[in-house]
């Protein structure tokens, strides 16, 4: 489970490929596909380099207008989802744990 | 540039392909948007949007005419065809996708046996003219290596399940044989499950010049695919390469020369080519992208073009014009204007000669039907028509028995 203080990072085992601004994604360990739309796309692209959920779910509010605890309650799920599929990994797992 | 405009009015979709045609040059910004809306408003009880989008899957640009299109809301496109193009563009992206993760598993794989590689086109390509594995479907795997690796690559590769279809490197052939169908054939076709992936250690099929790998690797463009830094070739051998490629194929696809328009672009490679083997190709790439894509090009090429060039240009438009999809479509009217295109390039020099000695020489099928020591090697050539005749032989009574 993911808490706001969580470093999370893209897993680089990823190909992508821009779909009108969606995002294609496929994993090179087993060759899933995914879809990303605009709000996964953004979220995709925050990740490129290594960030905590509560510094993500901040970019996101600024750029949707939305609240934190919306925004919280919204990703949080996604991410979860996410860092199962292993498109996404804890770049820090000891930070995240303190 | 007038002659080829005829050329092109002379097709039977020549309502469709101009308007391809004005898709692209929008898409290379050499042309502006307004003459779409205007062209399709002028055209639109002729127009069979149907066509259009065949077109676009045969060329291979759909992703660039989808973008252009999807760009223009208010043109009077049908919704249809934008649905079409995108469901295209569904499936070309997942396969794109899909031969983008074996060519990082290959390349590892080759990689971490100390084979060195280099992409050709595909994702390298698509990165590097494009920005995007997407905008350039692509339907195989090809990689250069050097001719001292090709032997282990290949069978790194067979290790990974791949089947080779000219068996260059069977364990069955002798080391006589190997060398010669290795010097015949410039690459091996692998068959997967699901892919087919060619190891090539020679890019050039019609040059005597053999691929300088140093070189090439030397000046490689390099790009991260996944974890991966991959080499794709460099922008100066690159522009050969495509011009060859796409002329051996007698420029059918308009993709290749889209790729040939968009590396002229990016790096200003429109002055008039150096006298090599390469020129007579790079004339032609460079008067078609002018004629046909609206790329600007130095004036002394036009200047300097000669009337031979200018005729195999001719062909080669009304190739692309009447080009159905099909290149394997024996007999058909396109076929015979693909031969008269391929025959002009090849009375060339000794293009003729090579061609005719290729065509009497013995193949992998011929070692595998007859096996000869190395000693007797020369035999193979009286024998090949009694060894075919063997051959036809023995593939009618398969097909009778079974």
């Amino acid at each position: 489970m993911l808490n706001s203080s969580s470093i999370i990072v893209r897993t680089n085992k990823i190909i992508t490929a821009d779909m009108d601004g969606d995002t294609a994604l496929m994993s090179v360990n087993n060759g899933a596909y995914y879809g990303l739309g605009k709000v996964g796309t953004a979220i995709w692209n925050e990740l490129a380099a290594p960030l905590t959920v509560a510094a993500l779910i901040e970019k996101l509010c600024q750029r949707f207008a939305v609240s934190a605890t919306q925004c919280e309650q919204d990703i949080q799920p996604f991410l979860g989802d996410m860092l199962a599929e292993k498109l996404i990994e804890l770049a820090n797992e000891k930070s995240s744990n303190n | 540039m007038n002659k080829i405009q005829s050329i092109l009015d002379k097709s039977t979709n020549a309502i469709e392909l101009n308007l391809l045609l004005l898709g692209l040059r929008i898409y290379l910004k050499t042309e502006p948007a307004s003459h779409l809306v205007e062209y399709i408003y002028y055209n639109r009880s002729a127009l069979r949007w149907s066509v259009f989008v065949e077109l676009c899957v045969i060329h291979r640009v759909y992703p660039a005419i989808l973008k252009v299109l999807k760009s223009m809301p208010t043109a009077g496109i049908p919704t249809e065809t934008i649905s079409q193009l995108e469901q295209q563009r569904s499936l070309g992206l997942r396969q794109s996708l899909q031969l983008a993760t074996e060519t990082v598993r290959v390349t590892e794989l080759l990689e971490t046996n100390g084979i060195r590689v280099i992409v050709l086109k595909g994702a390298a390509l698509a990165l590097q003219l494009y920005s995007d594995i997407g905008m350039r479907p692509t339907r195989d795997v090809d990689l250069l290596v050097d001719k001292s690796d090709a032997l282990k690559a290949c069978s790194l590769l067979e290790q990974l399940g791949y089947q080779p279809h000219f068996e260059v490197f069977s364990s069955k052939s002798t080391k006589k044989q190997q060398s010669f169908l290795c010097k015949m054939y410039h690459h091996e076709e692998f068959y997967g499950i699901n892919y087919s992936v060619e190891i090539h250690w020679d890019i050039q099929r019609w040059i005597d010049e053999t691929t300088d790998f140093e070189k090439m690797f030397f000046e490689a463009d390099k790009f991260i695919l996944s974890d991966r830094i991959i080499r794709g070739v460099g922008a100066t051998a690159l522009f050969d390469y495509l011009a060859t490629h796409g002329a051996s194929h007698g420029w059918c696809r308009l993709r290749w020369l889209l790729d040939i328009a968009l590396l002229v672009q990016q790096h200003q490679k429109n002055n008039p080519p150096k006298d090599t083997d390469f020129s007579d190709f790079a004339y032609q790439a460079l008067i078609l992208v002018h004629c046909l894509l609206g790329i600007s090009v130095n004036c002394k090429v036009l200047q300097q073009i000669t009337a031979k060039q200018a005729d195999i240009a001719n062909k080669a438009t009304g190739y692309l014009a009447s080009y159905s999809g099909d290149l394997s479509a024996t007999f058909s009217r396109e076929y015979f204007i693909y031969i008269d295109y391929v025959l002009r390039i090849y009375f060339k020099r000794n293009y003729l000669l090579n061609f005719i000695f290729i065509f009497f020489s013995p193949n992998s099928l011929d070692f595998k039907t007859v096996s000869l020591p190395d000693k007797m090697f020369w035999l193979y050539y009286p024998l090949k028509p009694f060894i075919w005749i063997v051959r036809a032989v023995k593939s009618w009574r398969k097909s009778v028995s079974g």
